[in-house]
């Protein structure tokens, strides 16, 4: 739900509707007729959204048999979940490759302002060459940079062991293979910054870099004084979906970590997490409250961004 | 039930919904059918799980005994195939056949939702005796056969002669022990240093690997009635320590790079002298480019000989209007009859003993005898509970952790047993 209403409002509106001041309230004089336009819309949304949403939550509180039969069980989910001391790794882990895709901003917007020079040859080449892993299947993805990141054939470590560094073990060595799944996650998710930035950059008018350049302003500081600033409603709806996006891995970790791997339970993220405990566990209260537990995180998370934003843009 | 199945439904993101035309309250399971009527008339539907199995030629079989049995296959992958069913069984809409494997039969045979086949055992229409003594229990919950084995997989030792013969060791043999094992896996490893070939490939798989080991050293996974782990009994710790010496000392690829390249890939690719693969495997090697310079024997013994033996199966859905038909289709891809169809297509060894040629005559290149051979003189049952996945999900977990060295084998089976015990416990309470 975050998302839609994100995807809506980000780009330009929120900064100037908050710039503004204060919500002012716009008599209505259309009567019902706005909603009924809606309802469609808001039917499909309470049927596949908000009824499972409050579903999950009720299922959180009941020990639901492999074959249906939900019996309330009252908070023994949530505790058990806490006292299983599996959830702090899990959400780590889930925070840090969120991390790690939010620094895939600033490689983006480096790139977008590449590709946006003017008179820059091929540039719509680029383009599709940058956003193909966008529309590339994510298990497809996770596989072939299996294959990169194979420690024994993979075609890294043979890149590597040129400048005789030594075997690393990608993908199955504690926080290294964290830092494996970031690379790809911010690889596939640069295509699409990259189009989103684009779009960004060429509303900001070519006036306001001649007249930086007879002021002698380098290209770094360019970018820095104009280029971000003017992006940052683009920017803002990146860092939004982004965190949305880092918190919901899942594919990367289920394909690229194999079975026999031996450090399987110590590289879950929160949906992995969900999965094992529903589908694998037959524990669906528990899966259920997982979800609910990353529900609120991401809603969180996604309201505090939503303040700073406000905050900068008033100051 | 039919409201909440529907809500179920939604919230996992299944299409349950689709059918809840079966308003019984789920009870119903656990009454016998009658198969002897050849003349019955039905439609059934059977789910499978895509595999080289014939299905057709059974059918067309089967038709040929109960000419009034349209039987409709359905085919999913196999990793979808139990999340699938699942969905199915809580929205009261499983087909009336579906195949089964041994960890997740307790689960529905626990949950009265399959034709109990005790009935079809005293009228003489299924004979257990005709399939492997481990095959038997394995389908067997509370003293009760839930259902037909349709195959079964066994594991032999796999090696790799023109590896043995440029490392300059002696082939192996069916009277192998660990020992001859570890020697020489340890010997090949060195010689063949620079090639970056191994003497054996381990990984940290427990059907292929160490459940035989385990076995083979006169430990359990599971306690009798599976209300306790022994990962830490003696002979199953003797096992893993074995494995994890063999990684150690390099006779065996360390579990990181096999997290990252299969034993069997190593192998099949020439990395790896030998490897410990199931009958199952057979296709895969033919087609690989060792194809032709490999050869099986069985498996080394330990204190005792051993193999685990596992295979699937196919049961009937007790509540289904069709539950007779499913159950004679059942018996019937078990009959004699059934099970040489089934050994035709080569793609395992049928589950009914003497049907078995047609597997090994499949690929005579390889002495594939050895597959039901160990497996009729001492297979041991592939380890199974209640809710068996909920565990196997801690067992690989910390396996691995184990053989890789970053737990000592004595703290490691020490907390698996603590950590399985627990969910063993819970599984009593359900």
């Amino acid at each position: 739900m975050t998302q839609a209403e994100t995807v809506a409002s980000a780009p330009g509106g929120t900064a100037d509707g908050a710039a503004r001041g204060g919500r002012r309230r716009v008599p209505n004089p259309d009567g019902i007729w706005p909603w009924l336009f809606v309802l469609p819309t808001l039917l499909g949304l309470a049927v596949f959204y908000f009824w499972p949403v409050i579903q999950t939550a009720y299922y959180s509180f009941t020990k639901w048999g492999v074959f249906g039969g939900a019996e309330f069980v009252g908070l023994d989910n949530w505790i058990g979940l806490a006292e299983s001391g599996q959830v702090p790794r899990a959400l780590l882990n889930t925070l840090l490759y969120t991390g790690m895709l939010l620094l895939g901003i600033p490689i983006s917007i480096y790139i977008a302002s590449l590709l946006n020079r003017p008179g820059l040859r091929f540039s719509a080449f680029y383009r599709v060459l940058y956003f193909a892993p966008f529309v590339s299947m994510p298990a497809a993805i996770a596989l072939v940079w299996g294959m990169i990141f194979n420690s024994q054939y993979g075609i890294l470590n043979q890149f590597l062991g040129i400048f005789s560094v030594p075997r690393i073990y990608w993908t199955s060595t504690e926080w290294v293979a964290l830092i494996a799944i970031g690379i790809v996650g911010i690889w596939s998710s640069l295509g699409f910054n990259i189009i989103i930035l684009g779009a960004g950059l060429r509303s900001i008018p070519s006036e306001m870099y001649e007249a930086a350049r007879i002021d002698g302003a380098s290209n770094w500081r360019q970018l820095i004084s104009i280029t971000v600033p003017l992006l940052s409603p683009s920017i803002f709806f990146l860092t939004v979906l982004s965190v949305i996006r880092g918190m919901e891995l899942f594919d990367l970790i289920f394909i690229m970590i194999g079975d026999s791997n031996p450090i399987k339970g110590d590289t879950q993220s929160m949906v992995s997490l969900f999965y094992r405990e529903a589908f694998i566990s037959n524990n669906k209260g528990t899966g259920a409250a997982i979800a609910i537990l990353l529900m609120l995180i991401i809603g969180a998370l996604t309201v505090v961004q939503f303040w700073v934003q406000r905050r900068r843009a008033r100051s | 039930m039919k409201r909440r199945t529907l809500l179920a439904g939604l919230t996992i993101g299944g299409l349950a919904m689709a059918g809840c035309s079966n308003s019984s309250s789920g009870g119903g399971g656990g009454e016998a059918v009658d198969v002897s009527d050849t003349e019955m008339e039905a439609t059934i539907e059977f789910a499978a799980w895509e595999s080289d199995f014939d299905w057709d030629s059974v059918i067309k079989g089967f038709n040929g005994k109960y000419p009034n049995i349209t039987v409709q296959i359905t085919k999913s992958p196999f990793k979808e195939f139990f999340t699938r069913l699942q969905t199915q069984a809580s929205g009261d809409n499983l087909p009336d056949a579906f195949m089964m494997n041994g960890p997740n039969f307790q689960l529905y045979a626990s949950h009265d939702i399959l034709v109990p086949f005790d009935s079809a055992v005293e009228a003489g229409e299924l004979d257990f005796s005709n399939y492997p003594e481990a095959m038997e229990e394995l389908y067997t919950y509370d003293g009760i056969p839930y259902a037909v084995p349709t195959s079964y997989d066994s594991i032999g030792l796999w090696y790799n002669k023109d590896l043995f013969e440029k490392a300059g060791q002696e082939l192996p043999t069916d009277e192998w022990t660990w020992d001859d094992l570890h020697e020489t896996s340890k010997a090949i490893s060195e010689a063949l240093k620079d090639d970056g070939i191994y003497g054996f490939a381990g990984g940290a798989y427990n059907q292929e690997l160490f459940y035989n080991l385990i076995f083979q050293a006169g430990g359990e996974v599971l306690n009798e009635d599976a209300t306790k782990a022994q990962y830490s009994s003696e002979g199953s710790r003797e096992a893993l320590q074995f494995l994890r010496d063999m990684v150690e000392d390099g006779s065996s690829p360390s579990i990181q790079t096999t997290a990252d390249t299969s034993p069997d890939e190593l192998f099949k690719s020439g990395k790896a002298a030998m490897v410990y693969g199931g009958s199952f495997r057979v296709q895969g090697y033919v087609d690989s480019a060792v194809g032709e310079s490999i050869q099986v024997v069985r498996l080394p013994k330990g204190k005792q000989r051993g193999v685990v033996l596992h295979g699937g199966a196919i049961v009937a859905n007790a509540s289904s209007e069709n539950a007779a038909a499913a159950a004679a289709f059942a018996i019937y891809h078990g009959s004699e009859e059934g099970q040489q169809i089934i050994g035709e297509s080569g793609a395992s060894i049928p589950a009914f003993q003497g049907t078995e040629q047609a597997y090994i005559d499949a690929h005579p290149e390889y002495d594939l005898t050895i597959f039901p051979e160990s497996a009729e003189e001492y297979g041991f049952p592939y380890p199974v509970s209640a809710n068996t996945q909920a565990w196997l999900a801690v067992e690989s977990d910390m396996i691995p952790k184990i053989l890789a060295g970053d737990l000592s084998v004595e703290d490691g089976t020490a907390q698996l047993d603590e950590k399985i015990d627990a969910l063993l416990a819970e599984e009593a309470d359900q």
